[in-house]
């Protein structure tokens, strides 16, 4: 008898898995997200760079809500430079200008994703832009022309920032195969895929040549700056 | 239960294709309906399914109807959105038209009021030889007249350095101001600066400076010049498109190559009211070419430049707009910038070339300096020091003045200068700045200057438009030179358009 009785529980433990896989497939749970981490190497005169910071590492095609960050990050004027030089956020984040110098600053963008112009203000003022469009934008000083910074807008939430050892991690993935970039702010982005599994993390090695830094640009109105200041 | 609810729907659709046949219908609905049954067999037993599509036969002719409203209701919206995007359009085709317009034309209106001690110069005669007896030496020294000792700009009251007197000056005739040392209001120039960017990668300066002043028809020396035009900056920029380092060049009349102070002359961009005492020797406008490179993230920076003459301003003699040499000028100043607050730089510079205001090719005149500046936490530090000669010319005649045939100048001069951004309207400031010359032209004149000015004055931003500034100088004659009353009290104030 127990030993007709036990083949009985294992099918119908069995049937038991299989209807929960089942259901459970049918009732939309989603599979436990897996995660995305590596390596970015940043190639600058033919060698590796020591700081390999400040690429960002992204995931296309994914759709997700993009909530705008819940905080305001702040970029700053001070000692006549923009700090920080980069900034990543997500479409429908605001970003905040405040100006630290004790002397005037116009800060503005041309850039298609974001145009702006915040007029003159010193220092203990602050001035905030939303941003709407994912894209590249880049943020200029109009009196000062050595002052630049890049503004990344995403419409992923599926992204992370590379430590100066080039290391990133992006958790929280839903399983799938799909294009990761790797972009930089000065030089070509990285294209490739990536295929993660539920509960796994896929592992991806990025290299990137740095490129040049283009250092000129023109003022607000188009015209280029004036005699040395 | 569903078998149910099914049932009651169709029992109150037919019910109501009953009530709908006695009403009247409305026009469009009456032709694509089927023709209702009379009245007499409305009491009839109660139809099936059968009439349902009949009781749902109303519904597309709606449905299309509202489609082709919101198709109207689309066509209209993208109308306007293309007359939008049309009207977007040439607006901002409008503002790029007009917006240069604002930055092509710029400049500040300069008003100020001075006071100056004494006779409102900066020098004195040694009439009787007192101080300085090694000119009374007959036919090769100098009239005691014309031995003159302090420095006659010293006494400058505004940013375009011109002294309120000079008095009986030999060197320095062109006297502008020229009021005796009386406190008086002052227009020091209403100024319109021209820039135009041609392309991406050409540029096109000017400044002019609008100075009214005293003129005195009666007067037979033509001191008093009355009020005149000075073209300051004239030149175009063409911008090298390389991409690892910067490359510029310029032609025409354009900002001198020597130190630093030459780059926040204007009264709209000096903290100071007034220049320093060598800025007589770097802050001139040559005429030539130069170029401009900066290299490892503009952090080095090389400028040269080949021009007609020095870099003197236009006040002092040794500028020669015009050459009268076939040699030139060469001028060269290398700076290095470390990423301290908005920047440590140190630079030196010279020039070499042919002396100014005469014709030999073999006279030579050079000058050579070193210079610092800081922008740290709302500090501003400013200092250069400087050494320069003009060998000048004379017959080599035991029995004739030196310097008779071209005019000798040995200089040494040094300013130190720190301001400190209190507030964001106000920045206090001290400066400190020395000059050491010997300037004699045969029996003609010479001019022993020694002296040593403290200035401390108050810069007011006031908004964007507006600046006031507030200094007060006193001279200290330094050497055999006895001291005088020229201390200088001086003001500006800047609008800004």
């Amino acid at each position: 008898m127990g030993i007709a009785r036990a083949p009985v529980l294992t099918i119908a433990a069995a049937a038991t898995a299989a209807a929960l896989v089942f259901f459970v497939a049918r009732s939309g749970v989603p599979a436990p997200p897996g995660a995305v981490g590596g390596k970015v190497t940043v190639i600058a005169d033919g060698s590796p760079k020591s700081d390999a910071s400040n690429v960002v590492v992204y995931l296309e095609g994914i759709a997700a809500d993009v909530p705008p960050l819940p905080t305001t990050p702040q970029i700053h004027q001070r000692d006549q430079q923009f700090a920080p030089e980069l900034t990543v956020v997500t479409k429908g984040s605001t970003i905040a200008f405040p100006n630290d110098d004790k002397i005037f600053h116009n800060v503005f963008s041309v850039s298609e994703p974001a145009r702006f112009d915040l007029g003159l203000y010193k220092s203990g003022e602050s001035k905030s832009v939303q941003f709407d469009r994912p894209g590249v934008v880049d943020v200029y000083c109009n009196i000062h022309p050595q002052m630049a910074a890049k503004i990344r807008v995403l419409d992923t939430p599926y992204y992370a920032l590379t430590a100066a050892n080039g290391s990133f991690f992006i958790p929280n993935v839903p399983p799938g195969t799909y294009p990761i970039v790797a972009w930089q702010p000065y030089g070509a982005e990285y294209r490739g895929t990536v295929t993660i599994s539920s509960g796994g993390t896929a592992t991806a090695s990025i290299q990137l040549t740095e490129g040049e830094k283009s250092r000129r640009h023109l003022r607000k109105d188009g015209q280029p700056y004036g005699r040395y200041k | 239960m569903r078998i149910r609810s099914l049932a009651c729907a169709l029992a109150l659709a037919t019910l109501a294709v009953t009530r709908t046949a006695t009403a009247d219908p409305p026009a469009s609905s009456a032709q694509a309906a089927p023709p209702a049954p009379p009245a007499s067999s409305a009491p009839g037993p109660a139809p099936t399914a059968a009439p349902l599509p009949e009781a749902a036969a109303p519904a597309p002719p709606d449905v299309e109807r509202r489609l082709r409203a919101l198709e109207e209701e689309n066509r209209k919206l993208h109308d306007e959105i293309t007359q939008m995007k049309d009207d977007n359009k040439y607006t901002q085709d409008q503002v790029k038209q007009l917006l240069p317009l604002t930055t092509r034309f710029s400049g500040f209106l300069d008003v100020g009021f001075f006071y100056v001690q004494g006779n409102g110069s900066g020098i004195r005669p040694d009439t009787n030889y007192q101080h300085f007896p090694e000119y009374n030496t007959g036919a090769t020294g100098v009239p005691g007249q014309w031995v003159f000792m302090g420095d006659p700009l010293a006494t400058m009251v505004n940013a375009r350095g011109e002294p309120a007197d000079t008095d009986g000056s030999r060197a320095i005739t062109f006297d502008p101001i020229h009021n005796g040392g009386a406190p008086s209001f002052i227009v020091n120039s209403l100024t319109l600066n021209l820039f135009e960017g041609i392309g991406d990668y050409f540029t096109l300066n000017g400044a002019v400076d609008f100075v009214p002043r005293n003129r005195d028809p009666s007067d037979p020396n033509g001191i008093d010049l009355g009020a005149y035009i000075d073209l300051r900056l004239a030149y175009g920029e063409f911008i090298v498109p390389t991409r690892s380092w910067d490359l510029s060049f310029y032609v025409g009349r354009f900002d001198s190559v020597l130190g630093i102070e030459y780059r926040t002359q204007d009264a709209a961009s000096r903290l100071t009211v007034t220049p320093s005492l060598i800025c007589r020797y770097t802050c001139g406008y040559p005429i030539g070419v130069k170029a401009r490179a900066k290299f490892f993230d503009e952090k080095l920076i090389l400028n040269t430049a080949i021009t007609n003459g020095s870099s003197f301003v236009e006040m002092f003699p040794y500028s020669d707009e015009i050459g009268l040499t076939a040699m030139k000028s060469g001028s060269a100043r290398l700076s290095y910038r470390f990423p301290l607050g908005a920047g440590l730089e140190f630079g030196a510079s010279g020039l070499w070339g042919a002396q100014n205001n005469q014709t030999s090719n073999t006279v030579y005149q050079y000058q050579y300096g070193a210079d610092v500046s800081l922008d740290w936490n709302d500090i501003i530090l400013q200092g250069e020091v400087l050494h320069g000669d003009a060998e000048g010319a004379g017959t080599g005649n035991a029995m004739d003045p030196p310097c008779n045939l071209a005019p000798c100048l040995n200089f040494t001069g040094a300013y130190g200068l720190l301001g400190y951004r209190l507030f964001n309207w106000l920045t206090p400031y001290a400066r400190v700045d020395y000059r050491d010359a010997l300037h004699r032209s045969g029996g003609s004149f010479v001019y022993i200057s020694d002296l040593m000015r403290t200035t401390g004055g108050l810069h007011f931003e006031i908004g964007t438009n507006f600046i006031l500034k507030a200094e007060y100088t006193h001279i200290i004659e330094l050497g055999r030179i006895p001291q005088f009353n020229d201390d200088v009290a001086t003001s500006s104030f800047v609008v800004k358009y």
